[in-house]
């Protein structure tokens, strides 16, 4: 399948980009013109995906987060978000729902649970102490 | 992410206006924890209106409210969410352990 168009973005390992990384991806795919519930599955699973790499990958300390965002000629978008913190020990332990290392921190531990719900599919590869890829895709509807 | 409190008797109301994440998640936390220091709430209605994005960051403050709560006796609602918001409010299972309002509820009886 043809790329149509691609995008990367740096930005650091920051809570207030939590905000930035969702507003940079609905921006991108908006030449889809997706409907509002395409758009909002897109943004909050780009959300949960960088504040795992902002709590989890670099653990609350200042690293690089790299978000890419292809769109191929179907109407399917791919997003990955990488970073090269922690990495995960058990990544099937830690897309199981409710599943979560940090106790104290009131944290649903529905990451990846909401990744793949809101998208078609979600990749996982990661290694420790080099860090963590996730590569998640959702081909919209036809537009009208 | 702005925060505005209601109280009527024992009913406390959090307005919360923006997006709630991991980023604003801990301000909200913290405001809501201390009016609620006071002991004189039993109902904490989470009034969603205004609230345009929420991510599982939400389903974690919502759960730790639940929680602290039920020591003393009371409960939790969410009004008014999103079609966005509340399909995050189903998924993580949080519907039960809190009542979900809605305004258009308290209208049917005159709509009709």
């Amino acid at each position: 399948m043809n790329i149509l168009n691609e995008m990367k973005v740096e930005f650091l390992s920051k809570s207030s980009n939590e905000s930035f990384a969702r507003i940079t991806a609905s921006a991108f795919i908006a030449q889809l013109d997706p409907n509002i519930e395409e758009m909002s599955d897109v943004k909050t699973a780009v959300s949960e995906a960088v504040t795992n790499a902002i709590i989890h990958g670099y653990k609350n300390a200042v690293g690089v987060v790299t978000m890419m965002i292809r769109i191929f000629e179907d109407r399917c978008v791919e997003i990955t978000i990488l970073d090269k913190g922690a990495g995960i020990a058990d990544v099937d332990e830690a897309r199981t729902p409710l599943f979560t290392t940090c106790d104290g921190e009131e944290r649903s531990g529905m990451g990846f649970t909401v990744m793949e719900t809101f998208m078609d599919q979600v990749e996982v590869f990661s290694a420790l102490s080099e860090g963590t890829k996730v590569v998640m895709r959702k081909t919209f509807a036809k537009g009208n | 992410m702005q925060i505005v409190f209601e109280t009527n008797g024992t009913t406390l109301v959090a307005k919360l206006y923006g997006e709630l994440d991991h980023h604003s998640a801990s301000g909200i936390r913290e405001k809501v924890d201390l009016k609620l220091t006071s002991g004189i709430y039993h109902c904490l209605i989470f009034d969603f209106e205004n609230l345009t994005f929420m991510d599982s960051s939400g389903i974690g403050v919502i759960m730790g409210r639940v929680k602290n709560m039920a020591v003393v006796g009371g409960k939790v609602s969410v009004a008014n969410p999103n079609p966005n918001v509340e399909k995050m409010l189903h998924m993580g299972g949080l519907d039960k352990y809190i009542s979900i309002l809605k305004k258009e509820d308290s209208f049917k009886g005159g709509m009709r």
